[in-house]
Parts: structure tokens; C-alpha cells; sequence
């Protein structure tokens, strides 16, 4: 190896140890024989030392990983909230699918904001109560008296409501366990019948719907993600 | 919907690589707020792309990949440093003592001073791990012409270190 192939080996012949086996012995070996090529390697790996301390030198701020945590469970959080409207968007077109009849009302209805308010107060007091009789309770003050499932659990109930489709009342119980979330409507067979056809249970990409009926009610249960009915129900009523 | 598995891989990417991460943001853009917010901009992106990254092993390159992308988005909007020519660089002469004091303070400033293309490859080059093979595959280029501007960017740097 002459003084002009080992200078130039000299880039490869670092730590990184990018040189052939063979060409490093060989760069070895001139370097042991020649004054000026050792020099010169002693003064680049100096250099590259003292650069890569230089480099690396630089502080890092503290609270740095946390400040990067808060961003990215912030950033989750804001496709998850996405998701789940997306989520209740596709369970009303699912309820379309089941072939629900509705009547049809035309007369407008008057908002009256304290009326809403009381309600609301109302409201929160009967989902704090989380047991079937209080839900109950609540449906019958709001003018829509239902017999709600037994197998469920009602202390993964989330929330309580009374919607209102085509002028007519429909109650309705959210329930959250953990990160598996379900959607309970309950409608009066005087105002709904379901399809004739209509499967007992339709599924869609991020759902799965589930009818059943008695003499009195229609019961249509939407799962979201995951979830599945042994999620909410009591422990003696699991089943597998 | 909840993402248990991809949160705990990014986390474990951010405990990993955080602070080399924000080293090199540092080097590259030159100011502490420019890092924190590159670093920021590169793990969320990194989120969004985490099924992209197979192989943990190759994490730390990839990373790296992703925040020089968005630095050299930000910098295609305009910001300036002075920047000089390397043409001739690889004639500069070397200051005259063996070991040249190599103050970080003033590294940076000398950073700035060089194009990016210049820059980035010697930042890389003495980040730990990077060959230059690393290198060459970070930045598109042909290992050839990551070495040449490697050698004149560190010619640039000695003429310049008291």
C-alpha cells in the first residue's frame, strides 16, 4: 500500500470499521511504517474526536419527553373523538338498514331551554343511581316507559336519554366499559315494527348491531369496536 | 378503537431516541426551539406512519429520516442562513496545531455557515451508529458523493477552528 491509498483509506479506517478486512491489515501496516501517514491518521482521529464530542455536546431540555407524551396522547385523542362520530354517524344509517316504520309528525315542537335544563339536572341524577329500576324510573318520569334487558349491567351505564325520532320517543342507555362501548334503543312496538326480513343482526366496518323484540318493545343493541354483549352483562348471565 | 399497542411502541420510541433526536434538530436548524418543535412535528408523524416501521431495529434511522424531511420542509419556505461556497474547500489549509480545540459553542456557528446538503451528512456522520452507507441512504446519494461531501465539509470546518 502506498501513502497515497492509505490516505485515502484513512476515511473508511474509523470506528465504523468500513474498510475490507484485508485493506485494513494492509493500512495497518503502512501506518506502522510510515512517519507521515501515522501522523496524519493521528491527527484525523483527533479530530473526528473532538467533532464528535463538539456534536453531541448539546443539552437537552428538561421535560423534553414528557412535553412530546402530552402532544401525542393529545394527537390520539383527537383521531378518537374522530372515530366515534364517525362511529354514531354509521349506527343512524344502520338503524335505516334494519327497516324501521316510522309515523310521521308536522307539527313544530317548542324549545324551551329551562324545560332542558331541568331535565338535564334530572338526567344526571338517574345516571349516578346506575341500577336497572333507576333507569327505568327515569324513562317512566320521561313519558316513555320501557322494560329494560335484566342480563345487563348497569353500573357500565354512561348515560341516560330520551330521543326523539319522527315524533315519537325512543329511550336510549349508553354503556362504557373500559374502552368497549355499546348503545342501547328501546322502541315501543305501537310506533315501530321492524322489517319483516330484517336480520337479527346486520354488521358494518367498525360495528355490529343486534335486534331482538318482545310482546311490548323492539330492543336494538349497537357494539362498537370490540365489544360485545358478555362486556355489560351481569356475571351469572356470561355466557362462554 | 383504543390503540393500546400502537401508543406503547411510539412511547417506547420517544424514550429511545428523544434527546439524539433533538441533537440532531439542534445541529440542523441551529436554535433550541426549532429542535423542540421539529422533534415534536418528527413523533407525530411517526405516529401516523408507525405501520410503516417494520423492522424496531431500523427505528432510530427512520426517525432520524423522518425529522431531517420536515426540517428541510420548514427551510423550503425561507429561512437563510449565511451560507458559504465549499468549491475549494478541500484546498483550505489545516491550522497548524495536530489536536484543534473543537468549542461547541462555536460548532454550531459553523454549522450554520455550511450549505445543507453539507451539513447534514457531517451532523450524521458524528451522531453514533451512522455509517456511511447510513448516510448515503438517508439522503438518496450515492456513498461516492456523501464521502466527498463529507471531506470537504470537515476540510471547511478545520480552516475555520481557532
Amino acid at each position: 500500500m502506498d501513502c497515497n491509498f492509505a490516505r485515502a483509506s484513512l476515511a473508511f479506517a474509523g470506528k465504523r470499521g468500513e474498510l475490507a478486512t484485508e485493506d485494513a491489515a494492509a493500512l495497518d501496516a503502512h501506518l506502522a511504517s510510515c512517519a507521515s501517514c501515522a501522523a496524519l491518521a493521528q491527527s484525523e482521529r483527533a479530530f473526528d474526536e473532538h467533532l464528535h464530542r463538539a456534536i453531541q455536546s448539546v443539552d437537552v431540555p428538561a421535560g423534553l419527553r414528557e412535553q412530546i407524551s402530552v402532544r401525542l396522547a393529545a394527537e390520539q385523542g383527537r383521531i378518537l373523538r374522530n372515530k366515534l362520530l364517525r362511529y354514531s354517524a354509521m349506527a343512524a344509517s344502520v338503524l335505516l338498514i334494519a327497516g324501521l316504520a316510522f309515523w310521521w309528525g308536522s307539527r313544530r315542537i317548542h324549545i324551551d331551554p329551562h324545560q332542558m335544563a331541568n331535565q338535564e339536572d334530572v338526567r344526571n341524577a338517574y345516571v349516578a343511581v346506575k341500577t336497572l329500576e333507576g333507569a327505568e324510573e327515569y324513562f317512566k318520569i320521561h313519558g316513555t316507559p320501557v322494560l329494560l334487558p335484566s342480563d345487563l349491567d348497569y353500573n357500565f351505564e354512561s348515560s341516560l336519554d330520551v330521543l326523539v325520532i319522527d315524533g315519537q320517543k325512543v329511550a336510549q342507555v349508553e354503556f362504557q366499559r373500559g374502552e368497549f362501548k355499546a348503545r342501547l334503543l328501546v322502541f315501543s312496538r305501537k310506533h315501530f315494527q321492524l322489517a319483516k326480513n330484517a336480520e337479527r343482526q346486520a354488521a358494518a366496518s367498525s360495528c355490529i348491531v343486534e335486534t331482538s323484540q318482545n310482546e311490548d318493545f323492539i330492543y336494538v343493541m349497537i357494539y362498537f369496536g370490540e365489544s360485545r354483549r358478555q362486556h355489560f352483562q351481569n356475571q351469572g348471565n356470561v355466557v362462554g | 378503537m383504543a390503540l393500546p399497542d400502537g401508543s406503547r411502541s411510539v412511547q417506547r420510541l420517544v424514550d429511545e431516541h428523544y434527546a439524539a433526536l433533538y441533537r440532531y434538530g439542534y445541529r440542523l436548524s441551529g436554535t433550541a426551539d426549532d429542535a423542540s418543535d421539529l422533534v415534536q412535528e418528527t413523533y407525530l408523524k411517526a405516529q401516523a406512519q408507525l405501520g410503516q416501521l417494520r423492522d424496531h431495529s431500523k427505528a432510530r434511522s427512520w426517525l432520524f429520516s423522518i425529522l431531517r424531511n420536515v426540517y428541510l420542509h420548514r427551510i423550503r419556505t425561507g429561512r437563510n442562513h449565511r451560507q458559504v461556497s465549499l468549491d475549494n474547500a478541500e484546498s483550505l489549509p489545516a491550522p497548524a496545531e495536530a489536536q484543534p480545540g473543537v468549542d461547541p459553542a462555536e460548532i454550531q456557528t459553523l454549522l450554520n455557515e455550511l450549505p445543507e446538503n453539507f451539513r447534514t451528512p457531517l451532523i450524521l456522520f458524528y451522531f453514533e451508529d451512522f455509517s456511511y452507507r447510513d448516510i448515503a441512504e438517508q439522503m438518496d446519494l450515492p456513498i461516492g458523493t456523501v464521502m466527498s461531501r463529507l471531506a470537504r465539509a470537515k476540510a471547511y470546518l478545520r480552516s475555520r477552528m481557532k
